[in-house]
């Protein structure tokens, strides 16, 4: 176990302190933090579900850290998405472009699975391309991060039997390790993937063709990516003895004085999102589950109000085993944090990569091109909208009441 | 009233240049012509086909700005609608909608209306299916759907994703079911796509039709090009056409794996049936028993520039199709009238997506116009009257038994989605029911082959491969079903194992169509022998869709048989013309070997010589370029003209990639004293390409003999710039002063521009200040306009020159029409000249208003018509008019259906302000120091390939571009000062009668609208005094042709016929002609307005002219040539070419420049 956890019962506050203390080094956010991301679909489409993203931003709740992503489907180290109308040389400098005008100070690159259909003849030359790129991104300053690609699933068929192509990737997936192991820059390994099968059909997919995270694929992946990152998420336990004394951990509890069922909660960080719509597990891993344990309650049954709205109600002895909390405005606070980084996405996407390019900015911009002060205009909206987030990412203190159900009569 | 000159005095511009402060761009919102916008005022406009009728199927406010739309198998009709188009404002919520329209009464109107989706980014195409529907939605592709029956897509899916969006009026679109269960879609020229699947990454840029397998994800590319195809539909046999929103070619047959216009990095690409036709978007192939038998099977599609819904009639052509336009189902002159979509329903009316809007397009058009609808949109429905319309089948009910028997129904749509239901119902339980009733079908019944390839189809839809079918389909009497079958083994070769037996058969079949098929199937098996076999076709004869569908192959195949080739292991069964072809189209440095080893062992066949050395020389290093080096000089008996072209290979060798022949390349030298001119001239020129400086004595001397001919001259003077160095200049500054006739300064001070510029410039100014009256100094502007600084050198020296006021005039001409941005240039030459400024041409809120009330009022469109075809104008010399005229700018055959008055207007003025796509020059300089200015063509990955201001193509070696950069409109600014404003009144009213109905609309009649005139040069009198007439009819190259055009109405008034004064037997004469391109030959009938004082050759035989005949073609071009007894004749000349019934003739008129 290697959590180190101080409990300070009787007073009701709790002091979480990190653990797994190399881990920790493999990436800290600090303030003013600009962290931008690069990378084939695995990376463009996280700005369209945004788990990733929204674990990092409420993680870093006290720290102002922006988040652009530059992902790009079918993107290659080499920047063969990125050429428009170019070669991949282009395409390269196009990301280079971009990249360096962000002044990020964190980078974290997907890249690899396009590259790794080349199989081992590919390989050298995509380490050439990853050089390269890794020495274009280092010219920023950054610290870099890496990402390996994923297994790709075996749904059955009709669509293709992946073995071969799973060999391909591990490849890949090892060239990125040591190449990121030289550099000494962090490597999140997203092949082998908790509750992965790695022959057949897995019970609960995180792609629905084998290679693209669906919304409870970046859902679920969200836990691998934040602890490979070294991300200290707590669990939420919150313990209450019914003699005036509580035992938090990621959160703070202050119980009422006067009454020992009455307590305050803030939570250290927000909760993960609630499950997306249609997943295939019903059921969060029991690691996420929010747990209410309220011991010596009188036999009966127990209303839990939080903010004076009714959320469950159970029985003194289930209250002792401890409850499962998955409503609750906690939960409410981080899905709509999730939903403003999604428009700010929206938003910067609209910014960055506009429609009608060749008009506003390329050869046809003598036309069009006074078109392109509308694109400007994103910015404001784009800041607005990280108010927002930073209002929306800090955990706020919440009134929790326990209330003896009275008996029908 | 005295017409004033434009631009007005500049007295009236001090006020309106006041009022246009207060009246910004936004005054353009008065010139708006809005109409009204109620449905039936825009339905009582129709002019409909005769016998049609058509009513509103649905209207706004139930759907606003329809895009594409599809039916599904219950009959209900989705669209994909966009008020955001043609770009999010920030702010905006992207808030597109998939709408759902159903006639549930039956009665052809929509009672039902539901949104399905909304919350997208410009959708611009939707294909319902797999239980949702299939959107494109910007970036991605999606699949939606309503799990809760609630009417609503509760599920999203991304498929697809990594579509571009470089322009929104080409993003993904155009969604269609194929017959083989595949979905098909498009994208247009300026996108680039990269997509991830887990079969690999997919990648096209530019335009193309995709080909994806939803349940495999498997995604190909299944054509690549045209510009805009936004239409897409399969016949009753399943062979594809595409039409193309931005492309000038009709309807074009789509073989798989073909490049078509536009497509980047191609060398060769497959032309469109209907070239000279307006742009058309949506495309229906008509069917079923509502429609007169007579419509069934053509293709309809829209000219939403010109207002009308267009029909064709197709045809077989050999292995292809041809396409003729006939009268219109609908033409309206309803400015807002945009039909986009057109559909065939379940009742076996037609239904068309009407987008509504008074603007179209954004690229010329700001994003923010506010003349831009964004709120309405219809479906018109079309029925035949008097004719029952078709029982909607139930098909989704429907026992997998009667789906199966609707398989036979008549009407497309019935057996489509027949189709489509049973794929969605899976294998399982269909396969047996459906092996069952292939069983019980009639072999004898007429419709037999056709239910077998419906059958054959079906498996395919449902990805199960069924060898023993397939065979007996291949093996079918119809060539459809033959052909057809062959495309599903395309697909399912891997799973066949005697698929290289069953092509073999299909390559030496009797129908062309099958052996096309058979050629591009085996593109597909990636093998040597795949190669050869497909070669054998070329035993049996070729036409122009066979010969791509080779070409092609033998490239796809190129990684296979080459090395294989090299290696000994293959001989293309020994057969030498089929070895060539192959070669010749692989086009790269690795075919020059083999070819050598053929010249070497005297095996390629006289007639296909010239070709084979010329690809030698094109390709190969010193040694191989010695070879036609030593047949260009040691064989006296090969014709003069095959030597020159021969060493004009080589010379372009040695221009483009350095490689000069290897060995003692001095004998060359005994070419410049060949009696043959053009050889002579070939020789002086590559002498200075080689650096041969033992030769430049002999080269000076004939560069100062007077009587050397002119011809000549110029390329001894050309050889000396480029053997370079100060005898060079010397010479050259010698030639380019006082002493010689005036043509040879000018030629000597334009190659001077190459070898010392300077001095260049001061001769050129020394020349302009001298040129004599009735020469044309503009080829020694133009040299350095061609150059860089050589702007900067001319103007320096100009400073303090004084030239004629006509030389001045036509050097502003020249760098005008150059394209480039010259200003000081200009201005020095307006100095010297002594010409007074002219007016700014930026026309004033008020002024454009008053302009364009006068353009209604006053302008007269056949002045108009007078004043386009004046040679001074030159705008014939850059626009066609359907098909007729230069290629440099767009046609111009709808554009006054298409381009409000204001536009037409600035076009003219301000070329530069708004660019139609695709006519955007580009500025090359070279690593030489040369400029070349024009509108690109294509490129390889060896070649840029411009076509510039004179319609001429030029190629640049890619390796020596140094600089690449975006010019502007190639129509030169200025054009309209030499106008009266009368004269601009009337042209501007003439261009915006264009497409219009009326005496300007787009003709359907085949007219010849291109002729060549032949100049009455001194050596055409001297030739036809000696001899008769009929020596007009070779290709005398004595003969000097030039284009002359028919007027629109389709006439070719006589004044533009140069004349011949001959002595008074043979009067007063003009010789005019045109070609046929027959590719099917047979008998065609022309008709002309008169036979009156006419004379006619067909090719060179003479041939009775009648008002009507009926002439039996082979295939191939043919050269009609009319002499013209202008003291008879007083009519133009009108010509129409019509069929004669049951022939097989499939003629096309050329047109063009």
């Amino acid at each position: 176990m290697g959590r180190l956890l101080l409990m300070m019962m009787g007073t009701g506050v709790l002091l979480l302190l990190p653990g797994r203390l190399a881990a920790a080094d493999k990436l800290k956010l600090a303030d003013g933090d600009r962290v931008v991301l690069v990378g084939n679909t695995l990376i463009e489409r996280e700005q369209r579900y945004g788990y990733w993203e929204t674990a990092l931003t409420s993680h870093y709740h006290d720290k102002r850290i922006i988040f652009r992503n530059l992902g790009w489907s079918g993107d290659t180290v080499f920047g063969d998405a990125q050429a428009r109308f170019g070669t991949a040389a282009d395409g390269f400098k196009h990301l280079k472009e971009h990249v360096h005008a962000l002044k990020p100070t964190v980078i974290i690159a997907g890249y690899g699975l396009n590259e790794s259909f080349k199989g081992k003849a590919g390989l050298p030359e995509f380490l050439k391309g990853l050089d390269a790129l890794l020495d274009m991104l280092a010219q920023t300053k950054a610290r870099i991060v890496l990402l390996s690609p994923l297994r790709q699933e075996d749904l059955g068929r009709p669509l293709p039997d992946p073995t071969e192509q799973n060999k391909n990737l591990q490849m890949y997936r090892d060239a990125l390790r040591k190449v990121a192991d030289k550099r000494g820059d962090p490597f999140v390994d997203l092949f082998d993937l908790p509750g992965r099968t790695t022959r057949g059909k897995p019970a609960a997919p995180l792609t629905d063709n084998g290679i693209h995270l669906t919304a409870f694929g970046y859902w679920r992946t969200t836990e691998t990516v934040a602890n490979e990152l070294g991300l200290e998420r707590p669990r939420w336990r919150v313990t209450l003895d019914g003699k005036g004394n509580s035992a938090a951990q990621g959160a703070r509890v202050v119980l009422d004085k006067r009454n020992p069922l009455s307590f305050k909660v803030t939570d250290a960080e927000l909760p993960v999102p609630p499950l997306p719509p249609r997943a295939p597990v019903k059921v969060p891993p029991a690691d996420l589950e929010r747990v209410l344990h309220v011991k010596g309650l009188a036999p009966g049954k127990y209303v839990l109000k939080i903010d004076g709205k009714v959320m469950m109600s159970a029985g003194a002895e289930a209250w002792a085993a401890g409850v499962k909390l998955r409503r609750g405005p906690e939960i409410d606070q981080v899905e709509q944090l999730r939903q403003a980084i999604l428009r700010k996405n929206r938003l910067y996407f609209h910014r960055w990569r506009p429609q009608n390019e060749t008009y506003l900015f390329g050869f046809r911009k003598h036309e069009q091109g006074k078109n392109a002060r509308e694109i400007v205009q994103f910015d404001p909206l784009i800041a607005k909208v990280e108010t927002e987030i930073a209002r929306l990412r800090v955990p706020v203190s919440h009134q929790y009441d326990l209330i003896p159900e009275r008996e029908k009569k | 009233m005295k017409p004033t000159l434009f631009p007005p005095s500049h007295a009236l511009l001090g006020l309106a240049a006041s009022l246009a402060i207060a009246l910004p761009l936004y005054a353009q919102r008065d010139l708006a012509k809005i109409p009204n916008p109620d449905p039936e005022l825009e339905r009582k406009s129709f002019q409909v086909a005769k016998g049609f009728e058509v009513n509103l199927f649905a209207a706004d406010p139930l759907l606003a700005k329809p895009i594409q739309m599809n039916f599904d198998a219950q009959g209900r009709l989705w669209v994909a609608t966009s008020e955001v188009y043609p770009q999010i404002k920030p702010g905006q919520k992207a808030n597109d909608k998939i709408i759902v329209l159903e006639d549930t009464r039956g009665v052809g109107k929509a009672d039902k209306v539901r949104v399905f989706a909304q919350g997208l980014l410009i959708p611009t195409g939707v294909e319902p299916g797999d239980g949702g529907a299939y959107v494109a939605d910007s970036t991605d592709l999606l699949h939606l759907r309503d799990t809760k029956g609630t009417g609503k897509a509760d599920r999203r899916r991304v498929v697809l994703s990594g579509f571009g969006t470089e322009d929104t009026h080409h993003i993904l679109h155009t969604f269609r079911w194929g017959p083989d269960g595949m979905l098909y879609f498009n994208q247009s020229t300026y996108i680039h796509s990269h997509i991830e699947t887990p079969h690999g990454v997919r990648r096209l840029g530019g335009g193309g039709i995709w080909q994806f397998r939803p349940e495999t994800m498997r995604l190909e590319v299944f054509t690549r090009g045209l510009i805009n195809p936004w239409g897409h539909h399969f016949d009753r046999w399943g062979q594809s056409f595409a039409t193309d929103g931005a492309g000038g070619e009709g309807i074009n047959y789509m073989v798989p794996g073909a490049a078509y216009a536009w497509t980047p990095g191609v060398a060769r690409i497959i032309q469109g049936l209907n070239p000279g036709s307006p742009k058309y978007c949506g495309e229906e192939v008509l069917s079923g028993r509502h429609l007169p038998e007579s419509w069934r099977g053509n293709i309809l599609t829209n000219d939403f520039r010109g207002h009308r819904v267009c029909r064709f009639v197709l045809r077989e052509d050999g292995s292809g199709y041809a396409a003729q336009e006939k009268a219109e189902l609908i033409k309206t002159n309803h400015p807002a009238f945009r039909p986009v979509d057109i559909k065939m329903g379940p009742d076996g009316a037609i239904y068309i997506a009407d987008w509504y809007n008074p603007i179209i397009q954004h690229g010329e058009v700001d994003f923010r116009d506010p003349r831009r609808d964004h709120t309405r949109g219809r479906i018109w429905r079309v029925t035949f009257k008097g004719r029952p319309l078709v029982k909607r089948p139930r098909l989704v009910a429907a026992t997998t038994e009667n789906l199966l028997a609707a398989l036979k129904a008549p009407e497309d749509w019935t057996r489509h989605f027949g189709k489509r239901v049973l794929k969605e119902r899976g294998a399982a339980k269909v396969v047996p029911a459906l092996a069952k009733w292939v069983k019980g079908l009639d072999a004898k019944d007429a419709e037999y082959e056709h239910h077998l390839l419906e059958a054959l189809w079906t498996y395919q839809s449902l990805d199960v491969v069924e060898p023993k079918l397939l065979a007996t389909v291949t093996q079918a009497r119809d060539h459809h079903a033959r052909a057809a079958a062959v495309r599903v083994l395309s697909h399912w070769h891997d799973h066949v194992p005697n698929r290289l037996e069953l092509l073999a058969a299909r390559v030496a079949d009797d129908h062309p169509q099958v052996r096309l098929e058979a050629v591009r199937a085996l593109a597909q098996v990636p093998s040597a022998r795949a190669a050869e076999l497909a070669m054998q076709a070329l035993d049996r004869p070729v036409d122009k869709f066979l010969d791509y569908a080779l070409w092609q192959t033998a490239r796809d195949l190129q990684p296979h048989w080459l090395p294989a080739l090299h290696q000994g292991k293959v001989n293309f069964g020994g057969k030498v013309r089929r070895l060539i072809f192959a070669l010749e189209a692989v086009g790269s440095a690795s075919a020059v070997a083999p070819l050598v080893n053929l010249v070497k062992a005297g095996k390629i066949p006289k007639e296909q010589e010239e070709n084979v050395l010329t690809l030698v020389a094109a390709l190969g290093g010193p040694q191989e370029l010695a070879l036609v080096f030593n047949l260009v000089t040691a064989r006296d008996s090969t014709p003069a003209g095959h030597r020159t072209r021969l060493l004009e290979a080589l010379a372009r060798a040695a221009r483009q990639r350095g490689v000069r022949p290897a060995g003692d390349l001095s004998r060359v030298g005994t070419l410049l004293t060949s009696e043959d001119e053009s050889l002579r001239s070939a020789a002086a020129r590559i002498i200075g390409l080689w650096h041969m400086e033992a030769l430049r004595g002999k080269l000076r001397e004939f560069a100062r003999a007077a009587k050397s001919s002119a011809e000549f001259r110029r390329a001894a003077i050309d050889g000396l710039a480029r053997l370079g160095g100060k005898a060079s200049r010397d010479t050259l500054v010698e030639l380019a002063g006082g002493k010689q006739a005036f043509e040879v300064r000018m030629m000597a001070a334009i190659a001077l521009a190459g070898v010392d510029l300077p001095a260049a410039a001061r001769s050129a100014a020394e020349l302009l200040t001298a040129t004599p009256s009735g020469s044309d100094p503009s080829d020694v502007v133009t040299a350095f306009l061609q150059r860089k600084n050589g702007v900067k050198l001319l103007t320096d020296a100009l400073a303090n020159r004084k030239l004629s006021a006509d030389v001045a005039k036509v050097g502003v001409r020249t760098v005008r029409l150059s394209g480039q941005d010259a200003p000081d240039l200009l201005d020095a030459l307006r100095k010297a000249g002594g010409l007074t400024e002219p007016g700014p041409r930026v026309l004033t809120a008020k002024e454009m208003r008053q302009l364009i009330a006068d353009v209604k009022k006053l302008g007269d469109p056949a002045r108009g018509e007078a004043v386009f075809r004046r040679k001074d104008q030159l705008c014939l010399k850059c626009h066609a008019i359907s098909g007729a005229g230069g290629q440099v700018g767009p046609d111009l055959a709808s554009i006054g259906a298409s381009a409000q008055v204001d536009y037409l207007i600035e076009s003219i003025l301000q070329p530069n302000k708004a660019i139609k796509e695709g006519y955007h020059s580009l500025v090359v300089t070279t690593s030489s120091g040369r400029i070349i200015n024009g509108i690109k063509v294509r490129e390889t990955k060896t070649e840029l390939i411009l076509r510039d201001a004179d319609d001429k193509e030029v190629g640049i070696p890619v390796k020596d571009i140094e600089e690449k950069n975006n010019g502007g409109s190639l129509m030169p600014e200025g054009l309209a000062d030499t106008l009266t404003r009368a004269e601009l009144i009337d042209l501007v009213r003439f261009l915006s009668e264009l497409g219009k109905i009326g005496p300007y609309a787009v003709r359907k009649e085949r007219l010849v609208r291109r002729w060549q005139a032949l100049e009455p040069t001194r050596s055409a009198y001297g030739l036809l005094y000696r001899t008769s007439f009929g020596s007009a009819t070779g290709n005398d190259p004595a003969l000097t042709w030039s284009s002359a055009y028919s007027n629109v109405s389709g006439t070719l008034p006589l004044d533009a016929v140069p004349r011949f004064k001959m002595n008074k037997e043979r009067g007063t004469v003009g010789f005019i002609r045109y070609q046929l391109d027959v590719s099917t030959g047979g008998k065609v009938k022309l008709r002309l307005n008169s036979a009156a004082g006419l004379r006619l050759w067909v090719d060179k035989e003479p041939v009775e002219a009648q008002k009507e005949m009926v002439l039996d073609l082979a295939s191939g071009v043919h050269t009609l040539t009319f002499a013209v007894d202008l003291g008879k004749r007083k009519k133009g000349m009108r010509c129409e070419l019509n069929d004669v019934s049951g022939s097989k003739a499939r003629v096309r008129i050329v047109g063009g420049k």
